[in-house]
């Protein structure tokens, strides 16, 4: 149909990435050329990647195929396909394409521009290493390329690794991954002895465990994908990773690399261990609401554009947890419909945040490279020299926000739905309690996520230039922008027919076990109808018509008054208007940091210096801190509890041969005596 | 008569094993390193002419020449060159290893019943020997501070696993022999060359002193 034979299609693609990567290490000198080979050749592997994904999406058969034959051991790395694979492709593709794309223009900056090929190679392993976890279907392979994409993240981290703040990021982030991985290895095999095979096919047949072992295994995988997913309290890497990476790869990282911890999480934990218990939708439930809530409250006290970003991305995985939450609590009360409802509108914002976020990284990526600072309080005044970047900041901003007719809205609506009905229909009490307040935390999520755009937008790009840098900065070269374009017009599309995305997304649930696609939910292409009741029906193209209706009578009122008013500049109490005068992040979220007080318990520190009387301050120095709560009470701990241990460890690596040969001969002494015992 | 050959050379393997465990001088012990495999070549023998296994006579020949003359010679040499004669005082004392080798001996002769063809008769010695000279030769290479009488210890791990692979398979295929002995003799030429290193950095061939290569 596509041209594009599934079970060739994956070979080419890492055929493709493979010669690219050569390709790009014999050009590793020439910077400019490295770039494009590289990127443009990411792109093209993306694209095929995405066509195969597409293709099965509306409805072709499974692709499946055999990417090597190891002969040795008769290991064989196979792959399948299915739509829930092919949703995460695309997802990929959707934004791996643009990224590339920006890429070729944002490495083309000062101490990046030699990194070129580094970069590019990384990026090419990173990228193919996330098309094998979403395709593969059998353990070993997952685990594989699981590992493979963690290590070419902690690389790329490290990029510029002169800094040490980045070392550091790059180490957390190794050392959290590891913890992760090592549960999720636990996870596999147990399933594998217990089903006797590393295919998923058997794995997962969902009658292998059962419990307490279905349990452990459940939290285990919690654990394994929680922490590359960033759920509170497995996500300190985060924030720390994300700022400090070439802002191309914090956005690969937050669109795509967080869903891969999703997609394990839905794939192995809620539909790979058979009909999921209440207790485990329960526990999704409020890790999510957990995240969501803590996630935005942490970003709105962030000054580092980048940071605060990331701390969003810990907000939208609470969102993508709170509706699988609720359609895992759905389907072990045995609700088929609403179960799916929940699941699709997590899938739908995994989409949608991979767009939305994706785009913001690119923009404020734009603005790091044209600045050359991060701290929005040095910002400032850039919607006139950046205007087409500030725009589609302003466009993700919206987006992530949840207010139409952006694509934020129809996932998070869709979520609020999947809570409330979960609510109305449930019939156990936990639930009835904790889906309601759920989510009303997705209400105060979804609000605080549109107080910290407005903070980060207007203190970032509206008003006067704070600093040298705002004030001399340069519009991004087209390069950079066509990407933005595209993801902004993905938003809006994506926001506009939010029908046909669920269209796609119900054959995604209709193959997980246990769900039943509601038609009603999938039949048109301009609503979003889960398909209850007559009135949970929203069209967004209609919200958008009225509103800009309103905003046509609007400006149409202005324009009117407009004529009448004479102009004047602002009023600066008789003083001058400079950017000094201006009101910082700092100031917009203080309100935000004294209501939410138990939360941030704040430090502050006011120190007026003066030189005559105290009541004429020269200089007025306000100092305000947040309690790292989970860094000082689970990981402070923790961490100098391995400290302690591995001190004590270390009397057995003394560093003497002899010593080393005694454990040899011990172990050999007990082997034998074990062959004996054992006969 | 067959059987008493092979029960009295395997015995002597053992005793040539507790002899180095007591010796000091680096030239006897590679002395009685020879005559281990000298003993190993007879049993090897032994075994070809009371099973009729006319590969074994090849393996003999090249235990006697490889193990019995070409290595000890080989190792003479190295120790004159550098000229260092005697073992220093050892983790433990004499009587001391040679009580704890007793009780590997015990081990070994118990463990050995565990193999289904070491229950009883010839194999059940030969199989016990092997075992208890091998965990001999381990113990040899924990307590000793020389490189020569580690490589030396090695060497006799490798005679033992040797003389347990005769007991229970009365003789492996040649070609696997064959690649057994020449890795042996490249592993002694490898060790030789790093004896020479290690005593031109540390003017010592003291192993205890690689720990100052600790960072």
């Amino acid at each position: 149909m596509i041209g594009v034979e599934g079970w060739a299609g994956l070979p080419a693609v890492v055929a493709i990435r493979a010669g690219v990567i050569l390709l790009t290490l014999v050009m590793a000198r020439r910077a400019a050329a490295a770039r494009w080979i590289a990127f443009g050749g990411s792109a093209a592997a993306s694209v095929l990647s995405t066509l195969i994904a597409l293709g099965v999406l509306v409805g072709a058969p499974p692709a499946h195929g055999v990417l090597f034959v190891h002969g040795a051991s008769g290991y064989s790395l196979g792959f399948t396909i299915d739509p829930l694979s092919a949703w995460f492709l695309l997802v990929l593709g959707v934004l791996a394409i643009p990224v590339a794309i920006f890429s070729i223009g944002y490495l083309n900056q000062g101490s990046l521009s030699h990194r070129s090929a580094y970069v590019g190679v990384a990026f090419n392993v990173l990228v193919g290493a996330v098309e094998l976890v979403f395709a593969t279907d059998d353990g070993i392979g997952f685990l594989c390329a699981w590992e493979v994409m963690t290590l070419a993240t902690a690389a790329l981290v490290a990029t510029e690794h002169e800094i040490r703040e980045h070392r550091r990021a790059a180490y957390l982030y190794l050392a959290m991954s590891h913890l992760a991985t090592g549960c999720a290895m636990a996870a596999f095999l147990t399933l594998a002895v217990a089903s006797g095979s590393f295919a998923f096919t058997d794995m997962l047949s969902g009658d292998v465990l059962s419990s307490p072992g279905r349990d452990a295994v459940f939290v285990l995988f919690v654990i394994g994908f929680g922490v590359k997913a960033g759920i509170i309290p497995l996500h300190i890497w985060l924030p720390e990773a994300h700022p400090v990476a070439p802002s191309n790869i914090s956005a690969m990282m937050s669109g795509v690399l967080l869903k891969a911890g999703i997609y394990g999480l839905v794939r192995f934990g809620a539909f790979g261990l058979g009909v999921p218990r209440l207790s485990w939708g329960v526990v999704i439930v409020i890790l999510g609401g957990v995240s969501a809530v803590l996630g935005v409250l942490y970003a709105l006290m962030q000054h580092d554009l980048k940071r605060l970003l990331a701390y969003h991305s810990i907000e939208n995985i609470g969102i993508i947890l709170l509706g699988l939450g609720a359609g895992m609590t759905a389907l072990s009360m045995g609700q088929p419909q609403l179960a799916a409802l929940g699941v699709a509108a997590s899938l739908f914002h995994v989409l949608n945040h991979a767009v939305f976020k994706g785009l913001l990284f690119l923009s404020a990526g734009g603005v790091v490279a044209s600045t050359g600072t991060r701290q929005i309080e040095e910002l400032g005044g850039l919607i006139r020299r950046m205007p087409w970047t500030a725009f589609f900041f302003l466009v993700g901003a919206i987006a992530i926000s949840g207010l139409p007719p952006l694509n934020g809205f129809a996932s998070e609506w869709l979520t609020f739905q999947s809570l409330l009905y979960g609510f109305s229909d449930a019939t156990e009490t936990l639930p009835r309690l904790l889906l309601p307040v759920s989510a009303a935390l997705l209400a105060l999520t979804s609000a605080l996520a549109a107080a910290c755009f407005v903070k980060a937008f207007g203190i970032g790009f509206l008003a006067l230039p704070r600093s040298r840098a705002a004030a001399e900065a340069r519009e991004s070269p087209a390069v950079m922008l066509t990407p933005q374009l595209f993801l902004a017009g993905t938003c809006l599309g994506l926001g506009l027919f939010p029908g046909a995305v669920l269209g796609v997304i119900g054959g995604v649930t209709a193959m997980l076990p246990g769900l039943l696609v509601d038609p009603v939910m999938t039949g048109g292409a301009l609503a979003i109808a889960p398909g209850r009741g007559g009135f949970d029906r929203v069209v967004p193209l209609t919200l958008t018509l009225v509103l800009l209706g309103a905003l046509a009578v609007a400006g149409a009122l202005a324009w009117r008054r407009y004529m009448a008013v004479r102009p004047v500049p602002t009023w600066g109490c008789g003083g001058e208007l400079s950017a000094r005068t201006e009101y910082t992040g700092t100031a917009f979220s203080k309100p935000l940091m004294m209501i939410f007080q138990a939360v941030y318990r704040p430090t502050r520190q006011v120190e007026a210096l003066a030189d005559v009387s105290p009541y004429f301050p020269r200089e007025v120095r306000y100092h305000a801190e947040i309690e790292p709560t989970f860094e000082r009470y689970i990981y402070g701990p923790l961490t100098l509890g391995v400290w302690r241990m591995a001190d004590r460890l270390k009397v057995l690596q003394a560093g003497s041969l002899h010593a080393y040969l005694a454990y040899v001969m011990v172990l050999v002494l007990g082997l034998v005596i074990f062959v004996w015992w054992s006969s | 008569m067959a059987n008493n050959i092979l029960v009295l050379s395997a015995a002597g393997m053992l005793v040539t094993a507790y002899l180095m465990v007591g010796q000091k001088a680096l030239f006897t012990a590679i002395r009685l390193y020879g005559a281990q495999s000298w003993l190993l070549a007879v049993v090897g023998v032994t075994i070809a002419l009371a099973d009729h296994r006319p590969h074994l006579f090849v393996t003999a020949a090249l235990t006697a020449s490889l193990k019995g003359l070409l290595i000890p010679w080989f190792l003479m040499r190295v120790v004159d060159r550098i000229g260092i004669r005697r073992e220093v005082e050892p983790f433990l004392n004499v009587p001391a290893s040679l009580l704890i080798c007793l009780g590997l001996t015990v081990v070994g002769y118990r463990v050995s019943t565990g193999f289904p063809e070491g229950a009883t008769g010839v194999a059940h010695h030969v199989i016990g020997v092997g075992l208890s000279t091998l965990l001999i030769g381990l113990f040899l290479m924990v307590t000793r501070k020389k490189a020569i009488t580690q490589i030396l210890a090695l060497l006799t791990v490798e005679n033992a696993v040797f003389l347990i692979a005769l007991g229970i398979t009365s003789g492996m295929p040649l070609v696997v022999e064959l690649g057994i002995s020449f890795d042996v003799l490249l592993a002694v030429l490898v060790l030789g060359i790093l004896v020479h290193r290690i005593v031109d950095r540390f003017e010592s061939m003291d192993v205890s002193r690689l720990s100052q290569l600790k960072g």
